[in-house]
């Protein structure tokens, strides 16, 4: 569904991704887990056709996207949902506009339509009632869970995930992980979803890759990479202060 | 060493300012060709960036008509030269001073309402939701703030001419010219011409006001902090370009309309 083979990029003199290959299997989830500023949100970014690689070919569903140009891409990018680290919802638009951004911009359903899938897909992620209210006067739980109902919107094939739990508390955490799980099983959609909350990633992944200083280092099964033998993961896994990630001493 | 890299540097970024802005500018009007036009945003952006500066506009040129009718009043006055007045008021507005004017404004107001907006935008990454949503930002963003400064700058000059000569009239006429004499002075002098000339100068800025305040407030990063500095770089940058473009225009346009 989403390929990525030997990509390089990097910005300025800085290598960000070095001959970084990846797949994410069609239907399944699959975490991306990595210190923070490795380069997880970049790949997210190519991926959804922002970005462009130095080298190397990106393909989601089995077309190459590199060579594409912005007008080739937005066809594509209406196959896929993004869900931001920080909503990134419209704040001059309510919630219920978010929602229905995608389905007014690039379709001709009548607004009574609209406000029918709004109502639906709002209520898929929980919530109940929040169409009039401004992303301003709602939680920010509520703000990442209308940013999930807004990248589900146009029935995506794909969603991506940015960081989904990042600054929510646990219990948060734990409804946000079962509603990936949930609209993955229910849509039936391929999700990428990008963290580095090792609990969650457990919890809701099918597959994990682990991409440090610019490379993958191991891709396999959530249950096969909780025993992987590399000493990195390891340490990333427990949290580890000692071992081959080097981390600043205060 | 150092002096000389910051040359360098200025150098530089001048020339990627107007790469970006020539860039954006063509993708605009791109899409304009194209028939790319959101008309609802359109007529929205014309009320927020259009109707709702009117009224500061007015007051602005009014001022400006009764500060020159008042000096020109007070020399025509001496020299017995109070035909002159009328015509000299509308002229210098409706070729110079209200596009100029109208133009200063937009940029203080709606040059800055602009990049605030899309630079909020930028930092909280709404513009790649946008993009992400497969709608392509240009098209969404620019083009109608394109269209409606486009459109509604010329309009706003047309009541800064009439502010402005009107406002000219109240203070020549109280400081002893004969409203007949204005009046008459108005009509011998001022060509449709002119006010045309003018309307042609405030579509260029209308145009440079709306796409400096787009591009710089998608290239801004950094935070809240960036959002400031890209509104301040927004109101100096489209006001300098207002003021450098106005002498080239005012030859081409006017080069040959002296009066004989």
């Amino acid at each position: 569904m989403i390929k990525l083979e030997n990509v390089y990029l990097s910005f300025g003199r800085k290598d960000v991704l070095k001959n970084v290959s990846l797949s994410v299997p069609e239907g399944k989830i699959s975490a991306l887990i990595g210190l923070s500023g490795v380069g997880k949100s970049t790949i997210l970014k190519l991926i959804i056709g922002f970005l462009k690689p130095d080298k190397g070919k990106v393909y989601v569903e089995g077309i190459d996207i590199t060579k594409m140009n912005e007008r080739q891409l937005d066809k594509v990018r209406k196959s896929m949902g993004m869900a931001f680290q920080y909503s990134a919802l419209f704040d001059y638009m309510t919630c219920g506009d978010n929602v229905a951004f995608g389905l007014r911009q690039h379709t001709k359903l009548k607004e009574k339509e609209i406000r029918k899938i709004v109502t639906e897909k709002l209520n898929l992620v929980g919530l109940e009632g929040v169409e009039h209210l401004y992303p301003s006067e709602i939680s920010g739980g509520m703000r990442k869970r209308v940013g999930f109902a807004r990248a589900i919107a146009y029935n995506p094939k794909i969603v991506l995930y940015d960081e989904p739990t990042s600054g929510l508390d646990p219990v948060m955490t734990t409804v946000l992980n079962n509603l990936i799980v949930k609209l993955n099983r229910e849509l039936g959609v391929t999700s990428l979803v990008i963290t580095h909350d090792i609990d969650s990633v457990f919890h809701f992944a099918d597959t994990i890759a682990m991409l440090y200083e610019g490379e993958i280092v191991e891709e396999s099964q959530a249950s096969v990479f909780k025993n992987s033998p590399r000493p990195v993961v390891q340490q990333f896994i427990k949290g580890l202060e000692e071992g081959p990630i080097k981390v600043l001493r205060l | 060493m150092k002096f000389f890299e910051g040359i360098g540097k200025a150098v530089l970024d001048t020339l990627e300012l107007i790469g970006g802005l020539i860039s954006l500018l063509c993708s605009t009007l791109l899409f304009l060709i194209r028939g790319a036009i959101n008309f609802v945003l359109t007529i929205e952006q014309m009320s927020i960036l259009g109707v709702d500066s009117l009224l500061i506009i007015l007051l602005t040129t009014s001022f400006a008509g009764m500060v020159m009718a008042y000096q020109l009043a007070l020399q025509a006055l001496i020299y017995g030269l109070e035909g002159f007045v009328g015509g000299g008021v509308v002229l210098t507005m409706a070729r110079e001073l209200a596009p100029l004017l109208t133009a200063v404004v937009m940029a203080g107001r709606v040059g800055s309402a602009i990049t605030a907006q899309i630079a909020s935008m930028k930092v909280t990454e709404q513009i790649d939701a946008l993009r992400s949503l497969g709608t392509n930002p240009v098209r969404y963003l620019v083009v109608p703030r394109f269209l409606a400064c486009l459109l509604m700058t010329p309009l706003l000059t047309m009541f800064s001419v009439v502010g402005g000569t009107a406002g000219g009239y109240f203070v020549a006429t109280s400081q002893g010219i004969n409203p007949y004499i204005y009046m008459d002075s108005i009509k011998t002098f001022f060509k449709v011409s002119d006010l045309t000339g003018g309307l042609i100068k405030a579509l260029v800025f209308g145009a440079t006001v709306a796409i400096v305040g787009c591009y710089i407030g998608f290239t801004t990063e950094g935070g809240a902090a960036g959002v400031g500095r890209s509104t301040t770089n927004s109101v100096v940058i489209s006001t300098v370009l207002i003021f450098l473009f106005n002498f080239p225009l005012t030859v081409v346009i006017f080069g040959n309309t002296g009066i004989k």
